[in-house]
């Protein structure tokens, strides 16, 4: 900084010089002047863009030496990132499925349930008015019977419908659990990407250098959270256990 | 067991919650409450009246483990059964549940029978 103000106020001190000599009409000295100005100039351009050099230099040295970065590079994070959010669509497409299949196993239920429900109203309907045979209303009773018992069993498999359409929601929480830990991911590459913009700016300071190891002791925390639903092919398999059996396996040998 | 006994369901998903609440009502248990984790459940515990914790393990603020941790640390709440429902499955923390003295475990997802069959070991051990 000193030396660009030296320069400055050096160039500014010949310059003057310039227009003096020009005046007086010295043309040897115009000339000298011109000559040395240009030379400054020169220099000061060769200071900048030695500077330009060092800064890209020092960028991708804090590219290397960012771990992060070569964590995501290599590590895979970003690639299990994606492969979680492929199990999401899965997940999510198998809830819908589920769903929509119970539901249009539901729905010829309750069709049924009221084309019968119509046909009863409408007879019941002629036997409160006394326009119905003692013939006609022993059938209506057989009919009665059959649709009470019908309907009995329709509303029971209804509530089957009903509850696997409710268990299969469950997709929500355990898609949503996954779905924080990519956006975490994503705020953790957001962050080392903005210590890495202000380690290779030219204001390289010590507080700098600091927060970019402070993101380093997150990351290690990260490492040491919760793993959340298990996505196939990303869980650990000598440690995680494969379903509730297992789980119930491993209690019962703790004495549960 | 008693179907009138009071139960505090723990989870930061509300659709989870429902799930766990209509089961719960399809047992027969209609006494229900819920909090959405362990810095909410905790005043609601302390409250007096709860008979059964069903709480999730990871949710934001306070987690389940530390959630069942306190209430076993506290004289007032440390006999209650604490089922827990969770989608953590490894090894490491099945184990840490089970020392913090967790009285049943399932993990998500899971099945209505499932829960059935955890709730009545846990009160058949109480009970009997």
């Amino acid at each position: 900084m000193a030396e660009g103000k030296t320069l400055d106020e050096n160039f500014i001190k010949r310059a003057k010089d310039l227009v003096v000599s020009a005046e007086s009409g010295n043309d040897d000295d115009v000339k000298a002047i011109l000559d040395e100005l240009i030379t400054m100039k020169e220099t000061s351009l060769f200071q900048e863009l030695g500077k330009l050099t060092r800064d890209v230099h020092e960028t991708f040295k804090a590219f290397r030496s960012d771990s992060r970065i070569t964590d995501l590079a290599e590590g895979g994070d970003i690639a299990d990132a994606k492969e979680r959010l492929h199990y999401v669509v899965t997940m999510t497409q198998q809830a819908a499925d589920t769903t929509m299949n119970q539901i249009e196993h539901a729905i010829p239920l309750c069709e049924s349930i009221t084309s019968e429900t119509s046909e009863l109203l409408s007879s019941w309907e002629r036997f409160t008015q006394r326009q119905m045979e003692a013939d006609e209303f022993r059938q209506l009773s057989k009919t009665l019977k059959v649709f009470l018992e019908n309907a009995n069993n329709d509303s029971k498999t209804l509530m089957t419908h009903l509850n696997e359409v409710m268990m299969a929601q469950s997709y929500q929480d355990l898609t949503g659990q996954i779905i924080y830990k990519v956006i975490k991911l994503v705020e953790d590459v957001e962050d080392d990407l903005i210590n890495l913009i202000k380690l290779s700016s030219k204001h390289i300071d010590q507080s700098d250098v600091q927060s970019a190891e402070l993101s380093e002791a997150d990351k290690n925390k990260q490492k040491s959270s919760l793993d959340g639903p298990v996505v196939p092919g990303l869980a650990d398999e000598a440690e995680t256990l494969a379903g509730q059996d297992e789980v119930d396996d491993l209690l019962s040998s703790l004495g549960f | 067991m008693n179907k009138d006994m009071k139960i505090l369901i723990v989870d930061d998903f509300s659709t989870m919650r429902r799930i766990i609440k209509n089961l719960l009502r399809d047992l027969g248990f209609t006494n229900t409450v819920e909090a959405d984790d362990g810095n909410t459940a905790l005043p609601i515990l302390n409250a007096g009246g709860i008979d059964f914790l069903v709480t999730d393990w990871n949710m934001p603020g306070m987690q389940g483990i530390d959630l069942l941790k306190h209430v076993r640390a506290d004289e007032k709440l440390s006999k209650m059964p604490v089922l827990m429902v969770t989608a953590e499955q490894k090894r490491e923390q099945i184990i840490e549940a089970a020392q913090a003295g967790v009285n049943g475990y399932i993990v998500k997802p899971f099945t209505a029978a499932t829960l059935k069959e955890k709730i009545d070991k846990i009160f058949e051990r109480i009970d009997g």
